[in-house]
């Protein structure tokens, strides 16, 4: 079973990934089979990354194959005009980052994750998290001028 | 001169190593020499910083709250508590399960108000007179695999239809035979067709009326099976442990043969096995507890049962008794 912040944290993660509803619930029901996939787990932590691991790759999967066109269609209308301007900022920059790129992110800087989770998660060495993460950082810089 | 050494490239990927504190104090050094020089360097950190900074404000917020809003409007759903049942607060969550509460109380009320008897008995009218109109019989057992479908001519009303079916290349397909009046349905019987009869045709509500005829060979067979039928019993299997089975296994036959018992098998009663003495037995049906009782004198019996096929009218127990022979198993296990 997990906790509500384990599933506020979960929705948080796709919320920044899908900026839309739709996609944003079957996700949540992939999730669901996912975690009965899932066998015997040790903590509720290993158990919140197992299910984070499932559905990062799907995530990644999924947008390889989206147009930003297609995106801006699909996002929601309360995302697109959203008064918060760092959400709005981040609307902009969405489309810079790729697929791993931007999951990455998300797990290191949004959710506070550590090098090793993240790696754990979308299972690569740590070099590759911090790579991903700074070079990330650097289009958004660049795109914030 | 330090500073020099430091590739642009690598500056802007040790940045965020920088920004996190995790440079070695080298490298830390070589970075802020670099970043004291070149006014560019300073430019892309701070804008490297503001990144940074923006990443990190955003979880917190208004996304958190559309995050959240996300889960709660999921929460409503029916799968989240089929799944989390322990989420489940009555009577909020009733809410979830509006649609299931709606399509019972609509069906119940369906059940009451709706006539269904009457209903179905229109519906059950309707579809007999269409029935009528496809007067054909399917066979799926017929000689050579063939299909073979009788159609009656029908006397009066709806004759005219079954002509025009008959003529139609669905019937032509499908071997329908049209017979004519004077050809008795009971002909067409002998073959071996599953034909259904229209008893009346002028009846509002037509009888539908099925006959099976078997062919010769079939009933032969029939014949057959009955004589070979197959009996579902048990057979009784006796487990015993003797010393001196050379005296015993005579006085062990002679009890069975007192008791009406012949061999079952194909080997003698008492047949002479590595590790003990074989007895297939065909008893009376009534004397299998005389018989273990009769055992009982010379030492315990274990009794099994096993479901056994007896082919004909076979009025006798089948028991499997075996002995083991002691002496032969202390010689086994001293030889050890």
């Amino acid at each position: 079973m997990l906790s509500q912040q384990s599933y506020s944290s979960i929705s948080l993660f796709l919320f920044f990934n899908t900026l839309n509803s739709k996609s944003f619930v079957s996700y949540f029901q992939k999730l669901i089979i996912a975690r009965y996939k899932l066998k015997e787990v040790s903590s509720e932590s290993h158990h919140h990354n197992q299910l984070l691991k499932s559905l990062a790759s799907k995530v990644i999967n999924h947008q390889a194959t989206l147009n930003y066109e297609e995106f801006k269609k699909q996002c929601d209308l309360s995302v697109k005009n959203i008064s918060e301007s760092h959400l709005r900022s981040w609307f902009e920059v969405y489309p810079r980052l790729s697929g791993a790129e931007r999951v990455t992110l998300i797990l290191s800087l949004f959710l506070k994750k550590t090098d090793a989770e993240v790696a754990f998660i979308l299972s690569v060495s740590e070099g590759t998290v911090r790579y991903r993460v700074s070079n990330s950082l650097l289009k958004l810089s660049k795109g914030q001028k | 001169m330090k500073s020099k050494k430091l590739s642009p490239f690598v500056f802007a990927q040790q940045t965020y190593d920088y920004l996190t504190n995790q440079l070695s104090t080298n490298d830390q050094e070589k970075y802020e020499n670099k970043l004291k020089v070149e006014k560019d360097c300073q430019d892309h950190l701070a804008s490297m910083k503001k990144a940074y900074q923006f990443c990190n404000s955003l979880s917190e917020g208004q996304a958190q709250d559309i995050a959240i809003e996300n889960l709660k409007s999921y929460n409503k759903s029916l799968l989240f508590y089929i799944v989390n049942p322990s989420y489940i607060k009555w009577p909020i969550s009733l809410f979830a399960f509006k649609k299931v509460m709606l399509a019972l109380i609509v069906a119940v009320i369906s059940y009451t108000i709706v006539p269904w008897s009457k209903l179905s008995q229109s519906i059950k009218q309707k579809n007999s007179q269409q029935s009528y109109k496809l007067l054909a019989i399917e066979t799926k057992k017929t000689f050579a695999n063939k299909e073979l479908m009788a159609v009656r001519k029908k006397p009066e009303g709806v004759s005219k239809e079954v002509q025009e079916l008959a003529s139609s290349s669905w019937a032509k397909k499908k071997k329908l035979v049209v017979l004519k009046k004077d050809i008795p349905i009971d002909d067409v019987a002998k073959k071996p067709t599953k034909i259904i009869k229209p008893k009346d045709l002028a009846l509002s509500k037509p009888i539908v009326q099925k006959q099976e005829t078997q062919s010769p060979h079939l009933q032969k067979e029939k014949i057959e099976t009955q004589t070979n039928s197959v009996q579902k019993r048990k057979r009784f299997r006796f487990y015993m442990s003797l010393h001196d089975l050379d005296k015993l296994t005579p006085k062990i036959v002679k009890i069975i043969q007192d008791l009406g018992g012949v061999k079952g098998g194909s080997v003698k009663l008492g047949h002479v096995k590595p590790k003990g003495r074989y007895f297939h037995i065909k008893l009376p049906v009534d004397n299998r507890n005389k018989l273990r009782l009769a055992l009982l004198d010379y030492g315990v019996v274990r009794v099994e049962q096993e479901p056994y096929q007896v082919k004909g009218d076979e009025n006798s127990d089948r028991v499997i008794l075996w002995v083991e022979d002691l002496d032969l198993k202390v010689k086994r296990l001293q030889n050890r």
